[in-house]
């Protein structure tokens, strides 16, 4: 209990389709967009957690919610001990320095008429921290920290003076200029060549280890999950279907949902056998969702039980567990 | 500004090559030169594109506007900005089919939905009458598949036919575009950055890098055992599901500037190896072994 730093229970959140004027006139919205329903998860301190699933999963959900950036539907969600929505003004404050985020687009997530050093020095000026001069140290050692140099004459330039590359590590050396504890890394990689990629992920490990940073990694790209992370919770239609330690989950998967995922990822190895996994049909759509287990429509183990109850997660074996009713 | 910098590949009846690459590499331009699409003031400037024993380059553009779609068709990445949004797709399939064959409206319809069939839509017929935002992004993706197949090309080209879906999906079309290949004999230029869906499908594998072709070959050979130093460091660094975590390698540097490329072979500014000869000469494509090919000086 104590050594988890974030811990989600039992998260629930719908979004109203309001439908606007005739809301007003015949009241309230019936339908829902269930994004998340009853997720619970600890992301334990100084470890890589990552949060996988595809589009509609649920997971970016799940991060703006822990990042309090939106409310939940029901459900508590706690950091460093504390109820997030229940902190006093100064807690709050320390919240906001100790939990930030990494963007998927870094053509999008950096403001083209700010110079470098204004971006990297945001949340300093948010906190009202340091002086001109302070800043300005900071954050020339961070942009050295994430391979910008040198540093002095980056602070000057543009975001458009930058590679893809490059963006995404200025968003990295903003996320670490006020030495957070907490840093949330939504599709860090995704939009990146393939070669620098490695070059982000490699410059990952090599700060967190540095700054003793608990990372909530967000992603669809299984491979990356499994080099970077220690746990990994497998998201499907806005609820958790397995959550196990990264080796246990890709080793030995219980949930045939995973099961189908890791078969169907590509592995650059033409020789590479393994059991073919099809599974058709689409991903439920988040408004009328499947009455019991969300996946039976498409899961090639489906039985009668599974269409009427939503299994729970239960410990299948030592610290993984699955939502299945054949678990 | 040289997009392409003088490439040669064949592709063989039936079979599937992977043109692989990252940004700036020509890998997209290649297969819309391929079909004569290059965007103005881009145009090509020099060489052959040989379809069967005929020269593409030569052909008049009303000549081309029957090769295209009906010989050699395209298929983008990203459905939603090449589906007309406020047109049914079924009404966009029947376009094509057209365009190319000699029918009537319903015969085209009955056809769209044969098409839509083939991409395995199920209920084809009731979805040919939905609009492309009331799809799922896979479907979006079959639907351009299904306009591409619509009227039996001998060559597809598919540019990133799998980056807008997810891995179920991805696997689900790929296996489709297989079934349809060994069924028809429909050959297939697989553009993509992802080497795994290469591993996967394709036959041969060409690789390219700002412009140039930096190595060639047969799938298996090619993956056994890599020859051209990008080549082998683009596979060491890239995460893998089948190991569990290695240090990733890097390629150091940037992507050159496809504007002030560097002189000699444009690989060399971030290549290990690199030598003197590799500033001031680009290398030629050389036969390191059977069916497998590298441009670079160490095998010269």
């Amino acid at each position: 209990m104590s050594d988890a730093i974030v811990e989600v229970h039992h998260l629930v959140k719908h979004f109203a389709i309001a439908k606007g004027i005739s809301e007003f006139i015949w009241g309230p919205a019936e339908r829902y967009v269930h994004a998340l329903d009853d997720i619970s998860f600890r992301i334990r301190n100084r470890e890589v957690f990552s949060l996988v699933g595809e589009t509609g999963s649920g997971k970016t959900t799940a991060a703006r919610l822990i990042l309090k950036l939106m409310k939940p539907t029901s459900g508590k969600i706690f950091f460093d001990g504390k109820d997030i929505w229940n902190m006093s003004g100064h807690e709050e404050k320390i919240f906001r320095k100790d939990l930030q985020m990494i963007f998927q687009d870094p053509y999008a997530s950096l403001n083209p008429r700010k110079r470098i050093y204004d971006i990297v020095s945001t949340s300093m000026r948010a906190q009202r921290w340091g002086t001109e001069s302070e800043r300005r140290e900071i954050v020339s050692q961070v942009l050295e920290k994430v391979g910008l140099s040198p540093p002095e004459e980056v602070m000057d330039r543009y975001p458009h003076e930058f590679s893809g590359g490059q963006r995404q590590r200025i968003g990295i050396a903003r996320a670490l200029a006020l030495k957070p504890k907490f840093v949330v890394a939504d599709e860090p990689v995704s939009s990146l060549d393939v070669s620098i990629q490695a070059q982000i992920l490699n410059l990952m490990i090599n700060v967190k280890r540095e700054f003793g940073i608990t990372c909530l990694l967000i992603s669809h790209d299984l491979a990356v999950v499994r080099h970077m992370s220690d746990t990994v919770g497998m998201l499907y239609a806005g609820m958790m279907c397995e959550l196990a330690a990264c080796r246990d989950l890709f080793e030995a998967p219980l949930h045939p949902y995973t099961r189908a995922l890791i078969a169907s990822v590509p592995v650059p190895d033409p020789d590479f056998e393994r059991e073919e996994v099809k599974i058709g049909g689409e991903v439920p759509s988040p408004i009328n969702i499947p009455q019991g287990c969300r996946f039976w429509p498409r899961c090639p183990s489906a039985k009668e039980r599974c269409r009427l109850e939503i299994p729970k997660m239960i410990e299948a074996k030592k610290e993984h567990f699955v939502a299945c009713h054949l678990g | 500004m040289k997009a392409v910098d003088g490439i040669s590949f064949e592709i063989d009846r039936g079979s599937c090559v992977g043109l692989v690459g990252e940004s700036g590499s020509g890998k997209s331009v290649t297969g819309l030169s391929i079909m004569r699409l290059v965007p103005p003031p881009g145009r090509i400037v020099s060489g052959k594109i040989l379809l069967g024993k005929q020269d593409l380059t030569e052909l008049s553009a009303s000549q081309m506007q029957k090769v295209r779609g009906k010989k050699i068709a395209i298929s983008f990445q990203d459905p939603m900005t090449y589906l007309n949004p406020v047109h049914r797709v079924g009404d966009q399939i029947a376009e094509a089919v057209v365009l190319h064959a000699d029918v009537g409206k319903s015969e085209a319809t009955e056809k769209a939905i044969r098409a839509m069939e083939k991409v395995r839509i199920s209920d084809a017929a009731a979805r040919a009458k939905d609009y492309p935002h009331q799809m799922s992004g896979g479907m979006r993706q079959r639907c351009l598949l299904a306009i591409a197949l619509s009227c039996n090309p001998d060559l597809l080209i598919a540019d990133e036919p799998t980056t807008s879906v997810d891995v179920v999906t991805q696997a689900a079309i790929l296996r489709l575009l297989r079934d349809v290949k060994n069924e028809t004999g429909l050959s297939v230029m697989l553009i993509t950055h992802n080497l795994g869906i290469v591993a996967e499908f394709a036959q041969k594998i060409v690789i390219m890098y700002a412009g140039n072709i930096m190595e060639i070959g047969d799938v298996r050979s090619f993956f056994h055992r890599p020859y051209h130093p990008y080549t082998r460091a683009l596979l060491e660094s890239v995460p893998r599901l089948d190991r569990n975590s290695h240090t990733l390698t890097t390629i150091r540097g940037v992507i050159c500037d496809p504007i002030n490329k560097p002189h000699g072979c444009t690989f060399h500014p971030r290549c290990d190896f690199s030598e003197e000869i590799c500033r001031r000469e680009k290398p030629h494509m050389i036969e390191v072994t059977q069916g497998h090919l590298v441009a670079c000086h160490q095998y010269g």
